[in-house]
């Protein structure tokens, strides 16, 4: 489908309407960008098995279309062969292979029909999520998509090479992304572009007030579950690992040992991994506490991260916290005592840290703006820094946190939309491909077998007609 | 006598050619008022052939202007905007998209291969057995196996929808194949090794965990996407449901064919089947 005049616009103080107020004076934290989210998923990947990274390869390489090619061939390959060559079957073999090659047609058919209209349908919603067409609930103009960046930058610039286009591209949604959050932070709004309007319209107040909650009941809610988790798994598992180390104490410190000689002494990471391995065999048949397998299972998780990795991990198992930690204590009770004076602490942050957000979100309620918010984040950080100590949300960006959460909601709404239109369509579609594929389907099997479908070919029929002449002498 | 029994082949149509040309010939030989009865039928199907032609050529016509009229109108547009503008969409779709309701997803599921599949299979059935086009003698199969097969299709889809296509499956799965990789001391170790690269030096735990969680998501979707791609797509779509469906097609082409007399079938074809009582008592034995 044919792209429509493309909408390009980065929302600042420039294509404003001339009666918005723009606010130039507050100018706070700004955009730093930090490590690109694509760098790092790059290099996470490259530290993948080499199964797990054939499966991302496969996620970045099969589209829409490769996906309905590899359907219609299990259409028209498998099925054909199970119709005809089915040995449940009684009716006669010709019915068969006669039925049997309707589902070749109609696989090509799905290819042409899901191809031809689906996949344009979908690539129609995706242009008209950036372009401008949908209400605030299903609008990406705020922040385009980059496929949709690329398209537009090479039909305005048909003379630019690609890799100058993706310098552009980068530059663009770097903007993109800086004004986003300049508006957040100096207009305390999020600027939309509609296809029917020149100017940027801010979104709706009542809508805005609401997309900011969600964020701080998000933060919050990540918040909760961590102290849950704290008081709940964190504290049982490791009541349960200290307390093996401190009745376990000897066992544990020789394996240590071996396994820490063994990393010095290796030549490769191969040899230890092995080792880990052959240990891990040999405890489980000697029926060793479950712990112990724990404990290796763990230590040869660190593979991934070499020797070195290795190394790190020995050690800190066997560190104050952990292993030497609990060495010569009597009871249980000793070590249920100690692990909870450690993570008190930890419980104590995270319950600062949700008393904080409550009241972020009170202040919200009050008609704080998001500059405000920021700035009682870069307070709290202060306070923290004051104690010694690191404020936990010192890394959190709350602008960036509401562009997160508005992206999030904006595409859940679009998939939504995505989903009942093409089954709309699909329906519609339906009597369509049924028709074609009645159509087509007889006249093909006529035309390629005559003899199924109970018709000759031309040159056939000519032998019949002359043999029947002959044999009735006929001149 | 030959000659036409040839020609009579070419027929298309004509299934049992041999018994209707037989017939044909005595009724040419002892009634001549048939041929003018014929050659008026033979004209009256040119006429009313070349209306359907006009008919046709008039719906494509209007179709085509149609489409010049919604694409210049942009009516697409504007419906997929009136459909995202609607209550359904902002009231019941767009609320459950948002928190990923499990529930609501599979409602959405089940309708949609319901709906597809189900209507599908009708205009299927429907089409082949009025399509005149197909062999007499093979059309009730065809439309059987189509009957069976939509009908196995929607129960097989449901069954993988729930199984092995759902999420939840899938990520049970997942993390038993691939689970160790996943781990809180494998998170931990990639970091560890992450942190060794200069240019990843500073990278903090929310940016790592954030990055890995998103890779492990889209990990699993990938998976989930190639176990149903070989379970349902390929193994229950194009394997169990054809091999089931084919002879569930006989009974149901016996069913159809309970009131139809013996048939006789095409000289040519490799007769498997008794046709010599009626299909119905086949059925019953």
């Amino acid at each position: 489908m044919k792209v429509e005049s493309a909408n390009f616009n980065i929302f600042n103080a420039s294509n404003l309407p001339n009666n918005t107020q723009v606010n130039r004076s507050i100018s706070k934290q700004s955009f730093t960008g930090g490590i690109a989210p694509s760098v790092l998923a790059d290099e996470i990947n490259k530290l993948n098995t080499p199964f797990l990274k054939g499966v991302n390869r496969l996620r970045n390489n099969i589209g829409e279309f490769q996906d309905i090619c590899l359907n219609a061939l299990g259409t028209g390959f498998l099925a054909p062969l199970f119709i005809k060559y089915n040995p449940l079957s009684h009716t006669d073999e010709d019915t068969r292979t006669y039925s049997a090659w309707r589902q070749p047609l109609s696989a090509g058919l799905a290819i042409v029909t899901q191809g031809g209209i689906t996949i344009p349908f979908v690539a129609l919603i995706n242009h008209m999520t950036n372009s401008g067409w949908f209400n605030e609930k299903c609008n990406k103009s705020p922040f385009k998509d980059e496929k949709y960046i690329y398209r537009t930058i090479k039909k305005l610039n048909p003379k630019l090479n690609k890799s100058q286009i993706n310098e552009k591209v980068k530059s663009y949604i770097d903007a993109q992304k800086k004004s986003l959050i300049d508006n957040l932070r100096q207009n305390n709004t999020i600027y939309y572009q509609y296809n029917n309007s020149p100017y940027a319209t801010p979104m709706n107040s009542e809508k805005f007030k609401n997309l900011l909650n969600k964020t701080i009941e998000d933060m919050l809610k990540e918040e909760k579950d961590e102290l849950a988790r704290c008081k709940g798994e964190k504290l049982k598992n490791r009541i349960e690992r200290s307390d093996f180390y401190r009745t376990h104490y000897d066992t544990c410190k020789s394996l240590f040992t071996d396994i820490e000689n063994k990393i010095n002494s290796a030549g490769s990471v191969k040899e230890i991994s092995d080792y880990l391995k052959a240990k891990y065999k040999t405890l489980k048949t000697q029926k060793a506490d479950p712990h112990l397998l724990e404990i290796l299972k763990e230590i040869k998780a660190y593979e991934v991260a070499g020797k070195e990795g290795f190394l790190y991990k020995v050690q800190k198992m066997q560190d104050a916290q952990h292993l030497e930690g609990y060495k010569g204590m009597k009871t249980r009770r000793e070590v249920e005592e100690k692990v909870a004076k450690n993570l008190a602490g930890r419980i104590s942050e995270q319950e600062d840290i949700i008393e904080f957000l409550e009241k972020v979100k009170q202040s919200l309620s009050e008609g704080k703006t998001v500059s405000d918010i920021e700035e009682m984040f870069a307070q709290k950080v202060k306070e923290f820094k004051n104690k010694g100590k690191e404020f936990k949300l010192h890394d959190k960006i709350f602008s960036e946190e509401v562009i997160e959460k508005l992206k999030s909601l904006t595409q859940s709404h679009i998939d939504g939309v995505k989903r009942i239109s093409t089954l709309l369509v699909a329906l519609a579609m339906l009597p369509v491909s049924c028709s074609i594929l009645n159509w087509v389907y007889p006249r093909f099997m006529d035309a390629v077998f005559p003899k199924l479908s109970s018709k000759k070919h031309s040159n056939e029929a000519k032998e019949l007609i002359d043999k029947a002449n002959k044999n009735s002498g006929v001149k | 006598m030959m000659t036409v029994t040839a020609i009579n082949s070419l027929n298309p149509n004509t299934v049992t050619n041999n018994i209707n040309f037989t017939a044909e010939s005595k009724n040419s030989a002892t009634k001549p008022a048939a041929n003018t009865k014929a050659a008026s039928a033979k004209k009256h199907k040119k006429t009313s052939k070349a209306l359907e032609t006009t008919i046709d050529l008039a719906t494509f016509g209007a179709a085509g202007a149609l489409g010049i009229m919604g694409y210049k109108g942009k009516w697409l547009q504007k419906g997929i905007k009136w459909l995202s503008d609607t209550k359904f969409m902002n009231k019941k779709v767009f609320p459950n998209y948002e928190i990923d309701n499990a529930k609501f997803m599979s409602l959405i599921g089940v309708t949609s291969i319901v709906l597809k599949d189900g209507l599908g299979c009708y205009l299927y059935v429907k089409q082949s057995l009025n399509n005149d086009k197909i062999p007499e003698d093979k059309r009730k199969f065809v439309a059987a196996l189509d009957l069976a097969n939509g009908g196995l299709m929607v129960a097989m889809q449901l069954l993988t929808f729930f199984t092995i296509s759902s999420k939840k499956v899938q990520t049970k799965l997942f993390n038993s194949l691939f689970g160790e990789h996943f781990t809180r001391s494998a998170k931990k170790a990639l970091k560890f090794k992450l942190k060794q690269n200069s240019e990843l030096t500073n990278i903090s735990g929310k940016e790592f965990y954030k990055a890995r969680e998103k890779d492990l998501r889209g990990l699993i979707g990938a998976f989930g996407y190639l176990t149903s791609l070989a379970a349902s797509a390929i193994i229950a779509k194009r394997v169990i449901v054809p091999f089931i469906a084919t002879p569930l097609a006989d009974k149901t082409k016996a069913w159809m064919c309970r009131n139809d007399k013996p048939a006789q079938t095409h000289k040519d074809t490799k007769n498997t089947y008794d046709t010599s009582k009626p299909a119905a008592q086949n059925l019953h034995n």
